[in-house]
């Protein structure tokens, strides 16, 4: 079941390829397709929701993949993947959309590497093999790299090497540790296995424990991004073309936290821990840092990007503090900020192709240009500096009220984020949207964009206002996280 | 034994039978078909071979391990004498003496490969060396060609020197030139003389040094720029692969087989080596503008990596297991390895005939992927498999690796080649990197169709390096089965 999702969506990416060559219109409508039909082989399990309670999965599956190492194609899908999946489908259709009219040169590859980048990220939710997960998070690397690299701006290439080799490197440290954690096991159990449920079983000790976990942690922070391994993501934000924005800023930088959610506190229970204070005093660092420096951008897209690193600060925030209410935090946070960082990526996409330019000083005055534009900008940036009613806010305030009992100080600091959230918020709306006219008139938004940032809104709207359902699906997934840690 | 030696001796008279007729009448083309038909022959006896055969003696050794790499390097020969022709067909100068040479190298490396005492050691190598060193400077009358071929001659011989050097010191610690008896002959003669063990070691030293030369392994790399730049594609290529896997191949068997782990300054020898090889190799390689030349170095810090095999046999805290974890890890990357870089040869021999390469210069790859939409395609598949990304035989050669290597707890190495692999990272995507880059010229229309050989080769090149990447079972059974000691 899960194998066809990623079939399905890896073929998709090869009919795209080879449609190109008979009409350069069709690539766009297949990726389309097979994103809708991708959620085909998902209904039986969106429809029985959460009711499979005592399971730990809702549905896997295992093929023998690599005998001589024990190697299975082990898939499996809890509550916090299955969310997780959802919104890389809605936010792969969300890019399909922005990229509709923008992309034009070779749209054949174009979509052929952003499916392919897709189907490695559902890959990574999935996967239950560590070696089968490391080969995902590798393949969502390279067309991403590509498409940085080929469709990107001016300076697309430096981006695309660092972007790469940030995430790289962090990978290799990963490939460590999985082979020596897999190598311990080994020596404990005299079992070779990469299947996540036997790793589980065996704890290992405290001083090999630390070193393994650390390779872990690092890839998945310099995914999240957190600050002093940061410094990938605003260059390849403002290099990368709208659609590959998107995705990088709503899925991409979820496989970090889902990383640290799915493998760093189960596998190493102890280990995370010791290290938890330094950690939120990292994340609480990086939600300033993110604030600070997002406010002194004059770039609108990178901007956006610095706000990222904040928001994502409070996911690593959020499942340091060990607590239940911060992991559900942590999780909200995740699925509101992929919903809300896609929207004002693909907004800031949208005047782009219509200005040309994300400055903020050559920008202003918009709402008298683009009224619906505006409006639905400042309806996204409010969103994202945490207005209540609002799925941003649940996830920010859960975080923040889960990890205050465990860290009273460094929650002080972390709440200083959303004052400064406020800040750069309004700042886009003062200098973008209001101020002295200084843009030609153009077009506003038409009908395709329309529909997707409402349905957008409406999605924020419905984790704001009612995110029972979304924590109730999540809440299995979170019970194994924290149990392990109070073990 | 007549079996276990058939490939050889179909290969030895293949180039003899090139000799004879030449002397005769010159015909390229039959030519051509006689070293491709007695390739092809001598792989398929070989493959037969593999599992069913083995034999030995005090010069030769053909066990299961030696016949699959064996076979491994018929199919790189056979592999690189597809693309011989549409190159030499080029020149003006005679012809068929190149495959008499390339079929001689050939068989030097299957001797190499083979051997089981220094004497059939030393013999193979100079075959191999000296059907290299005229094939360097073949019909290319430029004095790059001219003065690699010198250079690669005399620091040959220096190497060879050294390596005879080592042999005679250890024959005098031992008194025994077959590989396997050293071992119980040294315990002797430790017992009775104290300074044999010292003899010994800097003999082994001598001939680790040769070696090192071989395969251009750092400090002892100096020459191989120079000469993957100044000698004829088809030859670089032969360089590359069958001369430096068969070297690595005696190498690995050589500590298999006598002990040497037991003398802690071999290892720690062996581990700098292999440091500095991965770390000078890759940031060399990084400073090249010339494709060839950053061959050259990533096949050191390759060749380093690879040491990590042998260094993961030696270690002494490893896992129940570990040796033949390591082997294995060994083979399959050499595997890897050889299979990705004949690829890009055969790419570069290509487009270098079809003259879509003006010289190998990086620059003349800019606009590739619009030009040579295939070529551009397969040469990406083959880079990110030199850099080791998922789903290409490189990647899991390099999991190998590191499994054995983490399994003896190499850890210095391993930190090293991490650092090392970002740093290669880096020059691989490059390469991809201008490929990409969008040329306005109008000039390439005129669109030759892709010879059928061509798209044959590349197709299988694919197949062996995407196929065993996501498959790569099919390629561990047959080592696992080949491995077993």
């Amino acid at each position: 079941m899960l194998l066809e999702l990623i079939v399905i969506l890896l073929l998709g990416a090869v009919i795209a390829w080879i449609s190109d060559s008979i009409d350069n219109r069709l690539p766009k409508w297949i990726a389309v397709i097979s994103l809708l039909s991708s959620l085909y082989p998902l209904h039986p399990i969106i429809m029985a929701g959460s009711s499979s309670d005592g399971q730990a999965w809702l549905v896997s599956e295992s093929y023998p993949w690599i005998e001589r190492f024990n190697i299975s194609l082990y898939l499996a899908l809890d509550g916090l993947s299955l969310l997780l999946v959802l919104l890389s489908l809605l936010m792969g259709l969300v890019a399909v959309l922005c990229a509709w009219k923008e992309i034009s040169f070779r749209s054949g590859f174009f979509y052929f590497n952003l499916l392919c980048s897709l189907a490695g990220t559902i890959g990574v939710f999935c996967a239950l093999d560590l070696f089968l997960f490391f080969v995902f998070w590798e393949i969502m690397l390279v067309p991403m790299y590509l498409l940085i690299a080929i469709w990107g701006y001016e300076n697309r290439r430096y981006a695309a090497i660092k972007f790469f080799l940030f995430t790289q490197a962090g990978g290799l440290l990963m490939l460590l540790s999985i082979c020596a954690l897999v190598l311990l096991h080994y020596q404990n159990s005299g079992e070779l296995t990469f299947n996540y449920d036997q790793l589980l079983q065996h704890q290992l000790s405290e001083s090999s424990a630390f070193w393994v976990m650390l390779g872990f942690f690092i890839a998945f922070i310099i995914k999240l991004p957190i600050v002093p391994f940061h410094n990938w993501l605003p260059d390849a934000h403002t290099q990368a073309p709208t659609a590959v924005s998107v995705i990088l800023a709503a899925i991409l930088l979820k496989t970090g936290g889902y990383g640290l959610l799915r493998f760093v506190l189960p596998l190493f229970p102890s280990a995370s821990a010791e290290i938890a204070p330094y950690v939120m005093a990292l994340a609480a660092f990086s939600i300033i840092y993110g604030g600070l420096m997002a406010f002194s951008q004059q770039d609108l897209k990178r901007l956006v990007a610095y706000s990222s690193i904040s928001h994502m600060g409070f996911v690593l925030f959020g499942c340091y503090a060990m607590t239940q209410i911060a992991t559900h935090g942590a999780i909200m946070q995740m699925l509101a900020h992929g919903v809300s960082s896609a929207a004002l990526f693909a907004l800031v996409g949208a005047i782009q192709y219509r200005y040309h330019t994300r400055d903020l000083n050559q920008l202003g005055g918009l709402w008298l240009r683009l009224p619906k534009l505006s409006a639905l900008l400042l309806f996204f940036v409010v969103a994202s500096l945490g207005l209540p009613g609002l799925g941003n806010f649940i996830g920010e305030f859960l975080v923040l009220i889960g990890s205050f009992s465990a860290m009273p100080k460094l929650t002080i600091i972390a709440v200083c984020g959303l004052i400064l959230a406020a800040i750069y918020g309004l700042k886009i709306a003062q200098k973008a949207l209001f101020g002295p006219v200084k843009l030609a008139p153009c077009a506003d938004v038409d009908r395709r964009e329309m529909a997707m940032f409402v349905g957008l809104a409406l999605l924020l709207l419905w984790m704001g206002l009612h995110p029972q359902p979304l924590l109730d699906l999540a809440q299995q997934s979170v019970n194994l996280i924290t149990v392990g840690v109070e073990l | 034994m007549i079996g276990a030696i058939l490939p050889w001796v179909i290969i030895g008279s293949s180039a003899l039978l090139i000799m004879l007729f030449t002397a005769i009448k010159r015909d390229h083309i039959y030519t051509a078909l006689l070293t491709i038909s007695g390739l092809s022959i001598a792989l398929i006896t070989q493959l037969i071979n593999v599992n069913t055969i083995s034999y030995s003696n005090d010069l030769i050794s053909i066990n299961s391990t030696t016949s699959l790499l064996s076979a491994l390097m018929i199919l790189l020969a056979l592999m690189l004498s597809l693309q011989l022709y549409p190159w030499l067909n080029k020149i003006s100068d005679p012809k068929e003496e190149y495959y008499m040479l390339f079929l001689l190298a050939c068989l030097g490396a299957l001797v190499v490969v083979v051997s089981e005492h220094f004497a059939s050691f030393f013999l193979g190598l100079e075959i191999l060396t000296l059907s290299i060193v005229p094939m360097i400077l073949y019909c290319d009358k430029d004095s790059g060609a001219l003065e690699a071929s010198i250079k690669y001659f005399v620091l040959s011989s220096i190497a060879s020197a050294f390596i005879l050097m080592g042999i005679g010191l250890i024959y005098f610690a031992t008194g025994t030139l077959i590989f396997s008896e050293i071992p119980q002959q040294l315990a002797i003669g430790t017992a009775t003389a104290s300074d044999s063990e010292l003899f010994f070691i800097v003999g082994s030293l001598m001939i680790l040094l040769g070696i090192s030369f071989k395969l251009s392994l750092a400090p002892c790399h100096l020459w191989v720029a120079d000469i993957f730049e100044g000698a004829p594609l088809a030859t670089t290529a032969v360089l590359a692969t069958l001369a430096k896997a068969a070297v690595f191949t005696l190498f690995w068997r050589l500590l298999m087989i006598s002990d040497w782990q037991l003398y802690p300054p071999l290892i720690s020898v062996l581990s700098f080596v292999a440091i500095l090889s991965m770390l000078a190799g890759n940031l060399l390689a990084l400073l090249q503008s010339n494709i060839l030349r950053l061959l050259a170095y990533s096949s050191i810090a390759h060749f380093g990596y690879l040491l990590l095999g042998p260094l993961a046999m030696t270690s002494a805290v490893s896992l129940p297991g570990g040796e033949s974890l390591a082997a294995q890890a060994s083979v399959f990357y050499l595997c890897a390895y050889m299979l990705t870089l004949l690829g890009i040869f055969i790419l570069l021999i290509y487009l270098k005939n079809q003259h879509k390469l003006e010289n190998f210069h990086l620059d003349s790859l800019k606009g590739l992927y619009w030009r040579e939409p295939m070529s551009a395609f397969v040469m990406t598949i083959l880079m990110l498999s030199l850099a080791g990304i998922p789903l290409t035989i490189g990647f899991f050669g390099k999991f190998y690796l590191v499994m054995a290597a983490v399994n003896s707890q190499l850890w210095w190495l391993l930190g090293v080649l991490v650092i090392a692999s970002i740093i290669g990272l880096f020059y691989y995507l490059r390469i991809i990197m201008i490929m990409l880059e969008k040329v306005a010229s109008k000039t390439d229309k005129q669109n030759r169709p892709l010879q059928p050989m061509y798209i044959l080769l590349m197709s299988f090149i694919v197949l062996m390096v995407v196929g065993l990447g996501v498959l790569p079972n099919l390629l561990i059974v047959a080592i696992e089965a080949a491995t077993i000691f």
